[in-house]
C-alpha cells in the first residue's frame, strides 16, 4: 500500500508528521487528514480555521490539502453562503501566512546576498589596495641602483 | 517462550514498596502490619490486562513504579481512558462494583512494580479496621472524581490541552523520569489518532517543551506544559491525590 505523509501548517509553524501511514488511496488518505483536522481544532474553532494540513506521497509530492474550515463542525448550521465566507475568509488567511513566509524568505535571500556582495567588495578592496601598495617589480630592481648612484661622491 | 505478564518478584511484602506507594506510606504501622501478610510484590509487564470488561478481578493493586490505565471498551475495537491510577492510590475492579462485572478495562499502561493482594482479604480488613475502610473509600472517590473530570474534560477541552494534562498527570506520578509510551498508545488513551498526537507532539518539541525520542517523552518544561493543560490538571493535582488526603487525615 501506498505511503502518505501529513504536514501542518498552523499558522506560519510547518508541523510535520515523518512517520507517514499507508493507505490504499489517495481518497482514503485525504479523509484521514480530513479527520485529524477534526481532532486537532475541536474546542478551539475559532483559532484554528486558518491552519491546514497537507497530504503528501511516499516521494513527498502534493496529494491533496484539508482547510480546517472546511471541517468545522462549528460553522454547520450556517446557510451556505456565510459558511463559505468564513471558508473563504480562512483561506484568504492561511494564504496570507504563505505570502508573509515567501515574502520573509525573500528578504532572507536578499540580506544573505547583500552581506556576500559585501564581503566580495571587502576582499576586492583590499587585493587593490595590496596591488596599489605593493612596489613594482621594475622599481624595486631599480631602486638600489639609484641607491648606489646616490651613494657617489 | 514469551515471559509471564505479572511476575512475582517477592513472596511478601516489602517494607521499601510500601513507602513508594503514598497510601500505604501514609498508613499507620498497626495498619498497614493487617495487610502485610497478604500482599505480593510483582512485577507487571506493559499491556497486561488487569481485569476485562464484564469480569470479576479478584485483586486489588497499589502501584509502586507502574501505571494502570482504566478505560472503556467500544464495539469497534477503539477505548477511551476514564481513570489512571499510579503510586497515589490503589485500584481494585472491585471498588465500583455493578451487579453485572466491570463496565471498565483495566490494563497496565506503564510496567513496573506493584503490590498484589486479593481483594476479599482488604475488603475483609476494611471491614476490621477504620483506617484501611478510609483508604478504599478515598481510592473509590478517587476513581469516581477522575471519570467525571476525564468525562467533561473529553468533550470541552481540545486535544492539545488533553494531551498535556495526560503528559503532566503521567509525569507527576513517576516522579518526573522518562515516559515510555508510544504516540498509538497515547491516542488510544485519549480517543485520538496516532497522527493527531504526532503532529501536537511535534508542535511540543519544536517549541522546546518536550523531547521524544525512540518512544521516551521527557518533559523539558513542566511548567510551561502545566500552562498549556486544561484546568483538569490542577483539580486533579496533587493536593487531591488520596496519598495527599490521607496524610493531610493523618497529620489532622
Amino acid at each position: 500500500m501506498p505511503l502518505f505523509y501529513f504536514l501542518l501548517r498552523a499558522g506560519r509553524d510547518n508541523i510535520p508528521d515523518r512517520e507517514g501511514i499507508e493507505f490504499p488511496d489517495q481518497e482514503t488518505a485525504h479523509a484521514h487528514a480530513f479527520a485529524v483536522a477534526r481532532e486537532l481544532m475541536r474546542n478551539r474553532e475559532m483559532k484554528t480555521r486558518a491552519w491546514r494540513i497537507k497530504v503528501r506521497d511516499e516521494d513527498l509530492r502534493p496529494s491533496s490539502e484539508v482547510l480546517f474550515a472546511t471541517a468545522d463542525d462549528s460553522i454547520a448550521h450556517l446557510q451556505p453562503p456565510y459558511r463559505q465566507s468564513v471558508e473563504a475568509l480562512s483561506n484568504s488567511t492561511a494564504n496570507l501566512f504563505d505570502v508573509v513566509d515567501q515574502v520573509q524568505m525573500t528578504l532572507s535571500n536578499v540580506r544573505e546576498t547583500l552581506a556576500r556582495a559585501d564581503e566580495m567588495m571587502a576582499q576586492l578592496r583590499q587585493h587593490i589596495s595590496e596591488v596599489v601598495h605593493e612596489p613594482h617589480p621594475a622599481i624595486t630592481r631599480t631602486q638600489p641602483a639609484l641607491k648606489r648612484k646616490e651613494g657617489r661622491p | 517462550m514469551s515471559p509471564p505478564a505479572i511476575t512475582p518478584t517477592q513472596p511478601t511484602a516489602p517494607v521499601a514498596s510500601r513507602v513508594q506507594n503514598g497510601c500505604l506510606a501514609a498508613l499507620s504501622p498497626a495498619a498497614f502490619a493487617l495487610l502485610r501478610p497478604h500482599f505480593v510484590e510483582v512485577t507487571m509487564i506493559e499491556g497486561t490486562v488487569v481485569w476485562e470488561q464484564g469480569a470479576l478481578s479478584g485483586d486489588a493493586f497499589f502501584p509502586v513504579s507502574a501505571l494502570i490505565s482504566i478505560v472503556i471498551p467500544f464495539e469497534t475495537g477503539e477505548s477511551i481512558e476514564v481513570a489512571s491510577i499510579g503510586n497515589e492510590a490503589a485500584v481494585c475492579e472491585q471498588f465500583a462494583p455493578t451487579p453485572y462485572g466491570a463496565a471498565t478495562r483495566g490494563y497496565v499502561y506503564i510496567g513496573g512494580r506493584c503490590l498484589r493482594i486479593p481483594a476479599v482479604q482488604l475488603l475483609a480488613e476494611a471491614d476490621r479496621n477504620r483506617e484501611i475502610a478510609k483508604l478504599l473509600e478515598i481510592c473509590r472517590d478517587w476513581m469516581l472524581a477522575q471519570s467525571q473530570q476525564i468525562a467533561a474534560c473529553n468533550a470541552v477541552h481540545s486535544a492539545e490541552q488533553r494531551l498535556c494534562r495526560w503528559l503532566i498527570q503521567s509525569h507527576q506520578r513517576l516522579a518526573g523520569g522518562g515516559l515510555h509510551a508510544t504516540q498509538e498508545s497515547i491516542g488510544s488513551a485519549l480517543g485520538i489518532r496516532r497522527t493527531t498526537v504526532t503532529l501536537l507532539a511535534q508542535s511540543l518539541q519544536a517549541k522546546g517543551l518536550i523531547q521524544y525520542r525512540r518512544g521516551k517523552i521527557t518533559i523539558a518544561d513542566p511548567a510551561r506544559i502545566e500552562e498549556m493543560a486544561c484546568e483538569c490538571c490542577r483539580t486533579l493535582g496533587r493536593k487531591h491525590w488520596p496519598s495527599t488526603r490521607l496524610r493531610e487525615q493523618h497529620d489532622i
